[in-house]
């Protein structure tokens, strides 16, 4: 014999409650606001009118405030796209040649064999990021924690064939990178991932909200 | 009328024995919710490992275990006691703190982690984690409801 199942007030107040949370929910539409002036996800990549900085579209991924990760920017596109510090909006080949018009030189000295214990070369690239409402632009040591405290050094790596072939979307990595078309010299492959020598975070105490846009602009230090 | 399983209580989706009407839907979100609590800790422990978070979504557990649960779980528990209403609260006391403690401490962590692992998962990778977060809230509240709800009243 079926017996009617009792559904108390309190769980159809929750129910009703929940369903009309995931409503309203339905209509939040996030919007970028004041980026510079021609950056959006559909035009990811500005060249500076004196043609000595390029500035890239990207969101910031929350989940690494608190995830450890070895990747500043990747391009959506790629393989990795959700698991950056940056999702970036521009495609590693554009942003390889948009720095090989900066003048910057790629150091090509990385390979699949010799990562482990070499540091990437080419020219290093001063990157900083800004956002809307904020009055300034910040360092990638600013916005990125390294869990020893030593100075982030972005260079040029290239390794354009080696990115087109691998797909990752890596464009910024976080230890010298074969596949990252700039890396951070400042630590060998393996560093982050299998010898454990450091931990790099979104630092949560200086950048805006998961989803927010942002404006990474880098210029060739000389 | 399902026979009560000898020394225990009878699985979900029935009250002291007897079928419920709505209760196959209330049991199957109960074991929906369960499996999603199940691989929220598993891809929680495994985003721990770095090498392994940058090459897989560990998110992706989170829907593997409550379809695995919403599908096999049903014929595991029929004639099984199913946890009582207050283990949902238990299970999310214990995956609260273990957030709270990969995330340094910090209770911003409550609000970033879950979501980020169930964003990868589900693959919503365009939706802002405050956005999701109220998904969750609602999600939450559904999934505790319907696990208690699966619990014979004499039982709870």
């Amino acid at each position: 014999m079926l017996r009617r199942f009792p559904i108390s007030a309190g769980f159809t107040a929750l129910a009703t409650l929940a369903v009309l949370a995931v409503t309203a929910c339905l209509f939040t539409v996030a919007h970028a606001a004041g980026m510079p002036a021609g950056l959006s996800p559909e035009n990811p990549l500005l060249t500076a009118p004196d043609g000595k900085s390029i500035t890239v579209y990207a969101v910031v991924n929350g989940k690494f405030f608190f995830t450890p990760t070895r990747h500043a920017v990747i391009s959506k596109d790629g393989k990795y796209g959700d698991m950056a510090v940056f999702k970036g909006f521009v495609a590693p080949k554009d942003f390889h040649a948009a720095l090989l018009a900066l003048g910057a030189r790629p150091g090509e000295n990385m390979t699949l064999a010799n990562k482990e214990a070499t540091h990437v070369e080419g020219d290093e690239l001063a990157v900083t990021v800004s956002w809307a409402g904020d009055s300034r632009d910040h360092a990638l040591d600013e916005v990125i924690r390294d869990s020893n405290g030593k100075p982030i050094v972005i260079r040029f790596g290239g390794n354009l064939a080696t990115s087109l072939d691998k797909n990752t979307g890596c464009l910024i990595c976080l230890d010298s990178c074969p596949v990252g078309i700039s890396s951070n010299a400042t630590y060998t492959y393996g560093a982050v991932e299998t010898r454990h020598e450091v931990a790099f975070t979104g630092n949560k105490d200086v950048l805006p909200a998961d989803g927010t846009p942002v404006a990474i602009t880098i210029r060739v230090k000389k | 009328m399902k026979p009560m399983p000898p020394g225990g209580r009878p699985g979900p989706g029935t009250d002291g024995g007897r079928a419920l009407p709505g209760g196959a839907l209330l049991s199957l979100a109960a074991r929906l919710y369960a499996g999603a609590l199940a691989g929220l800790f598993l891809s929680l422990v495994l985003s721990r490992f770095v090498w392994l978070e940058m090459r897989v979504k560990t998110g992706l557990l989170i829907p593997a275990c409550a379809l695995a649960l919403a599908v096999f779980g049903g014929r595991g528990a029929r004639g099984r006691p199913w946890p009582g209403g207050r283990s949902v609260l238990a299970a999310q006391a214990v995956l609260a703190f273990l957030f709270l403690a990969a995330g340094g401490l910090d209770p911003d962590s409550l609000a970033v982690l879950p979501a980020a692992l169930v964003r990868d998962g589900l693959g919503l990778s365009g939706i802002p984690l405050a956005v999701l977060n109220r998904w969750l809230l609602g999600a939450v509240a559904l999934g505790s409801a319907a696990w208690a709800a699966t619990v014979p009243r004499a039982r709870r």
